[in-house]
């Protein structure tokens, strides 16, 4: 499918959510009220690294309209979350660590009561050296953030010998990459309404990614078994990562069985920037070698993530950096180390791409350095490099084959993108310089071996005739729904009203595992592969005897049971579905579970499914003023079947524009521990102004014969190679190296004096 | 407390309440008129989530104060249409203008008031319309798409 | 945190004032308890971001009649300072005569902003990014002090903390000298030109890293005549750039005197340094901007 953006096909269809969404009467979790409900508000720390001395309540429980009050005493089971492992207090006892550490709670009649009652908790603290720098929070001499000290997570890997190996090498590139602090800024902050039922169960309506780790988490820390618990977390207004973890449920399920009323939170943006999550910044340290022919023959990186002040799931954005931090190249000697290091720096965690960015652009970078040594063509040495499909992956495992990789890069050096590298127009200003840059990339999707990947799914005829498929995901704008409505009537063959789509509800749904990492798609198709047959066999058997008619002869479709045509006649419909519920009687209901596709050898994090991408953009360079303008960019993507166009236009040209942002303009600024850019105004996100006109999506959509798993997910890869894609074209326009995201305008910036200079003495003075 | 009486026409409708002189319009829309389909996201005008009409011109409701928008005639988004869809909503079904949805309101209410203005706009017309309005799903690729299908085929 | 928005919107009194006289009599009397407010939009912006608490006193301008409308008045537009920004880039008189300030309305904020936001609003911050282009076009501000009205120009308005301009003041109109040759064209060979060019940190609805203006004629000998360079951005008070004004008036553009001119700039332009640029960035920026507006009037 070659399109920029036009409907392509007959599974081009309007949004299920569609019509909610455009007329505003869609309710996300965030405009959910009751009559008589409270407002919650969190006091969060002032400082970013203090002991807690003492947390006096009194004046704020005095407030009238006040219903409740927590502190950490008022956790009755694990005062702690976290995905992996739960050290971040639920509300901190004696110790903050970062800004948006939670110290109190408050539940009150109005939002404004709540907030003058915040501002009478007093709490004392007694301040610790700031500790804002992974490299100096290694050293001895630095406060421990934690028990074990300040480092999260080591990661190594190894092969062949590189110290040796660089030894024989004709050309090394040594470079040192920055990555800088992202904030997803989803258009709705986190927030929800959390009630305590009549029959002693609490129903949280808040926004997650996995409902049933949220259920999890909460019953831990509520002390209360998970049936008790009931999560509603969909439809959502925006998540790419960040609201996988617990943000304000605790507090609003604390508060709730306290003051038994329902509770409302909703965070201010402000409130969004100091307590959220962010992408991990890191700085990666590569050393990579060719031979003379521009073979890579040693690599070795070195990488430092800041963590901030809690693990969430740094380990595994580690594991996943260092499992990209070579590429999807060949190569036989590497050695790839690396670190993910306590601060006291906001938290850094889930963010779409989930490390893969920073380490593809540190090794794209040095690819386009080697290439340029070795006086190739920067794609034609990727190409020599290129890993074939059969080899292992990254870490030495086994992936399963695709043909994907080469298809990308034959997408980009055959687009009319890369043909503009060698002709370049002359520009009517001297100042403004053109470029072109391509880099590609493999991403894993899934959760990698060793962690817990569960996937599944019900599918079901219900009493009032629908068919019904039922996940654990949740609806935050990337199509699940739609995706999921056009996979039914692709395999039923029925209409869109036939169907009843159920998300997002603990109470509703089998665990099916997490909406994230680009694997919802991938189990979606899984489960229905398995399902689908064994619910349609029964409906045809059902349809068979109420009708008749032989099973050989009949088929699903709208609205019900059909005999198939034949020369005598046309089809007609032996059954309806509503029929069929009623002769059958009951739910007919069907379940599997199954683990997400992962590679047989155990090498921890290590990924099977991948999908290939690749992008080449064209960028303008304003030398005046050092800004960075895209013209055109042609994104190459192979993740088998596009289920949902779409959908999948739409996720690559979003993450596409993500990753604009996050090489570009976006950087939530910390000084001290403390957030600088607090709001929209300040954190740049790209408007539509920003964005290049000349877009063109290549979806290779092959697969090799007999590939079991059909479509990839394609959620993440738009936003991962588009970095060191715009960093070749700088090169290209201006002659320079940039390291450090996003692109430092004082680099790209050049004094008209110079210029003016080089005319008149090239004019030939005297 | 100062009783201050707030008059307005919303969506066609009289409303009248007794709000504190500075409270945001997005709060009265929000909170005491129960509209939640303008939405609330940065608080400070810098995203467009809360765009409402005023007086058929559009303003972020988080800077509008009650006594700034007192006896005006405001069109939120569920005002936007009765019964049928306006064209601008259903060039964004579509065209998939929106994934999560929650910029969605305030960007159809400044696409609405776009071409009331320039019925046939610029590429570059459509950019400058929709420059207050931030997305963050869909690199703006399914909106541009959509107002170009309800705004004719101007060429760039 | 918990202090953000503690004071309740209940505890805020609304004043109404229906003169720029009764408006700044409650102004005096409250002090610092009060606010001039006009769109409101920085002022809101500002209360959110926990930047200003809002005071227990507005004092809504929208009232005032006298700082409403738009008209010809003798050698000059006067523009109240309560018209709307969209107000005065969509307006007759300004395209005609104030196609600087039009440019520089385009770069502000973002439509429904300028549905809000006012002229008078931008000035009175000090740092609006319409004051570059009113100093350009040697605009004078019309305020309100004590008993009566006073004129001074944006410059040293902008720049006369404590003497020419005090806390109190409330500004009624700006005024933009009317030049003959007005609305025919800026680009005539020998005529006059004028350029408004602003750096922010991405293409659109951005604060500003730097933002310049100029406007100049060029006379029939060649000569370069009637210039004047306005430089601000950050937080920096815009300002006027005297030295360079001075060697370029009455000179001949070539690139010789375009280099030293260059530096003559970076010398005087007083640069903010903040997180998102330094005054070194700031001061090449604006001088790269200027001197390549200068150039491509040398070229065409």
């Amino acid at each position: 499918m070659l399109t920029r953006g036009e409907r392509t096909s007959h599974k081009w269809r309007r949004r299920p959510d569609g019509p909610d969404k455009v007329t505003g009467a869609l309710r996300y979790l965030t405009d959910m009220s009751l009559p008589g409900m409270l407002h919650g508000k969190v006091l969060r720390s002032a400082e970013p690294h203090a002991f807690v001395l003492d947390i006096r309540t009194a004046k704020a429980e005095r407030v009238p309209g006040v219903a409740a009050v927590i502190t950490h005493l008022d956790v009755p089971g694990l005062n702690r979350f976290g995905i992996v492992n739960p050290d971040q207090p639920v509300l901190c006892e004696d110790r903050v660590r970062y800004v948006g550490d939670a110290i109190a709670a408050v539940a009150a009649d109005t939002k404004e009561t709540a907030e003058y009652a915040l501002s009478l908790i007093e709490v004392d603290y007694e301040p610790i050296p700031v500790v804002d720098d992974p490299e100096l929070a290694l050293l001895p001499e630095s406060p421990k953030l934690h028990e074990g000290g300040n480092v999260l997570h080591r990661t190594s890997y190894r092969k062949g010998e590189p110290e040796d190996a660089f030894a024989g090498c004709t050309h090394i590139v040594e470079g040192t990459y920055y990555t800088p602090r992202q904030m997803h800024a989803y258009m709705e902050t986190e927030g929800g309404l959390f009630v305590p039922e009549a029959d002693g169960r609490l129903t949280v309506y808040a926004a997650t990614q996995h409902g049933y780790k949220d259920r999890m988490q909460l019953s831990r820390i509520l002390g209360i078994p998970e049936e008790a618990i009931r999560i509603v977390s969909s439809p959502i207004g925006g998540s790419f990562g960040g609201k996988d973890e617990l943000n304000v449920q605790p507090y609003g399920a604390l508060l709730a069985r306290k003051a038994g009323i329902p509770v409302k939170l909703h965070n201010s943006r402000r409130e969004s920037v100091r307590a959220g999550l962010k992408r991990h910044p890191m700085k990666i340290v590569m050393k990579t070698g060719i031979d003379g022919e521009g073979r890579l023959i040693a690599h070795e990186a070195r990488i430092t993530a800041d963590t901030g002040a809690y693990s969430t799931l740094g380990a595994p954005v580690l594991n996943f950096a260092t499992e990209h931090a070579s590429g999807p190249y060949r190569i036989p000697h590497v050695s790839i180390e690396g670190v993910s290091v306590f601060t006291n720096n906001g938290v850094s965690g889930e963010f779409r791409g989930f490390g893969g960015n920073q380490a593809i652009f540190a090794v794209e970078s040095q690819m386009n350095r080697l290439a340029e040594l070795a006086g190739m063509d920067p794609w034609e040495f990727r190409r020599l490099n290129l890993r074939e499909p059969d080899d292992p992956g990254p870490l030495g495992q086994r992936i399963l084959p695709s043909a994907g990789l080469l298809k990308a890069w034959q997408s980009i050096a055959d687009s009319e993108v890369w043909s503009r590298r060698t002709r370049k127009p002359t520009e009517s200003e001297p100042w403004i310089k053109r470029g072109v840059g391509a880099a590609l990339a493999m991403h894993g999707s899934g959760l990698g071996y060793g962690i817990p990947d569960p996937g599944g799914g019900r599918l079901s005829l219900t009493k009032e005739g629908k068919l019904e498929a039922a996940f654990s995901f949740e609806e935050f704008g990337q199509g699940i729904t739609a995706t999921l409505e056009l996979m039914l009537m692709e395999r039923f063959g029925c209409g869109a009203d036939d169907l009843s789509i159920v998300i997002g509800d603990t109470d509703r749904v089998p665990h099916t595992g997490s909406s994230t990492a680009s694997r919802s798609t991938t189990i979606a198709h899984i489960a229905l592969s398995k399902l689908h047959p064994q619910l349609s066999e029964r409906l045809i058997a059902g349809a068979s005897a109420m009708a008749g008619v032989a099973a050989e002869r009949l088929m699903t479709g709208p609205g019900g049971i059909w005999i198939k045509p034949d020369d005598d006649s046309g089809s007609s419909l032996a059954a309806t579905y509503k029929e069929l519920a009623e002769t059958l009687g009951g739910e007919l209901a069907f379940e599997t579970k199954f683990d997400f596709p992962v590679t047989p050898d155990p090498i921890v994090g290590g990924h099977y499914l991948y999908t290939c991408a690749a992008v080449a953009v064209e960028a303008e360079i304003n030398t005046l003023t050092g800004a960075v303008r895209l013209l055109a960019k042609h994104h190459a993507v192979a993740a088998g079947p596009a289920v949902n166009p779409m959908g999948y236009i739409g996720q690559i040209e979003g993450a596409s524009v993500m990753a604009q942002g996050f090489t570009l303009t976006e950087d939530a600024l910390m000084l001290d521990g403390h957030y600088k850019t607090e709001n929209l105004d300040n954190y740049i996100v790209p408007t539509i102004r920003d964005v290049a006109d000349d877009f063109t999506l290549h979806a290779i959509e092959e697969l090799p014969e007999g590939d079991p798993y059909g479509p990839r997910g394609i959620g993440e890869v738009g936003s991962v190679a588009l970095a060191p894609a715009i960093a070749m074209a700088v090169r290209d326009a201006v002659g320079k190296w940039v390291n450090r995201l996003p692109i430092p305008r004082e680099e790209l910036i050049e004094s008209f004096a110079s210029q003016l200079a080089g005319k008149t003495e090239g004019a030939g003075a005297t | 407390m100062n009783p201050y009486t707030w008059r307005a026409v919303v969506n066609g409708a009289e409303a009248e309440l007794h709000v504190q002189p500075a409270e945001r319009l997005l709060t009265i829309l929000r909170d005491d008129l129960g509209l939640t389909g303008t939405k609330v996201s940065c608080e400070l005008g810098r995203c467009g989530s809360c765009i409402v009409h005023m007086d058929g011109r559009p303003v972020n409701a988080c800077l509008v104060m009650a006594y700034q928008c007192n006896g005006a005639s405001i069109t939120t988004i569920e005002g936007l249409a009765e019964g049928d869809l306006h064209k601008v909503q259903e060039a964004f079904l579509e065209e998939g203008g929106f994934q999560c949805g929650y910029c969605t309101p305030g960007m159809i209410m400044s696409v609405k008031a776009l071409l009331d203005e320039t019925p046939n706009p610029t590429t570059d017309q459509i950019k400058e319309g929709l420059s207050g309005n931030i997305c963050r799903c869909t690199g703006y690729g399914g909106i541009l798409r959509a107002v170009k299908r309800c705004g004719g085929n101007a060429s760039k | 945190m918990a202090m953000e928005n503690a004071e309740r919107a209940g505890e805020t009194a609304l004043h109404e004032p229906k003169t720029a006289e009764e408006a700044w009599r409650v102004k005096r009397s409250l002090g610092h308890a009060a606010s001039y407010v006009s769109g409101g939009t920085l002022l809101r912006t500002q209360w959110e971001n926990g930047l200003k608490s809002m005071p227990r006193h507005l004092i809504s301008l929208e009232k005032i009649g006298e700082l409403s409308g738009i008209r010809l008045a003798g050698a000059h537009v006067r523009i109240g300072a309560a018209a709307r920004l969209n107000e005065c880039r969509a307006h007759p008189l300004l395209l005609r005569h104030g196609g600087l300030l039009v440019r520089a309305i385009g770069e502000i904020a973002a439509p429904s902003v300028r549905h809000l936001a006012t002229l008078g609003g931008n000035v009175s911050s000090l740092t609006g990014d319409a004051i570059p282009a009113l100093m350009a076009m040697d605009a004078s501000v019309i305020f309100f002090r004590e008993r009566c009205w006073r004129t001074e120009s944006v410059r040293d308005w902008i720049q006369g903390a404590g003497a020419v301009r005090e806390p109190d003041d409330l500004i009624g109109a700006i005024a933009i000298p009317v030049r003959s040759g007005d609305g025919e064209g800026d680009e005539e060979a020998g005529g006059s030109f004028e350029f408004y060019e602003k750096v922010g940190r991405r293409e659109a609805f951005t604060p500003s890293l730097v933002t310049v203006a100029g406007q100049g004629m060029v006379s029939d000998d060649g000569a370069l005549r009637d210039i004047r360079l306005s430089a601000g951005g950050g937080s920096a008070l815009p300002d006027r750039l005297p030295a360079a004004e001075r060697a370029l008036s009455g000179a001949r553009l070539s690139e010789e005197m375009l280099a030293v001119i260059h530096q003559t700039i970076k010398d005087q332009y007083k640069a903010a340094e903040d997180l998102f640029a330094g005054s070194g960035y700031r001061k090449e920026a604006s001088a790269n901007l200027i001197t390549s507006q200068l150039w491509k009037r040398l070229k065409s």
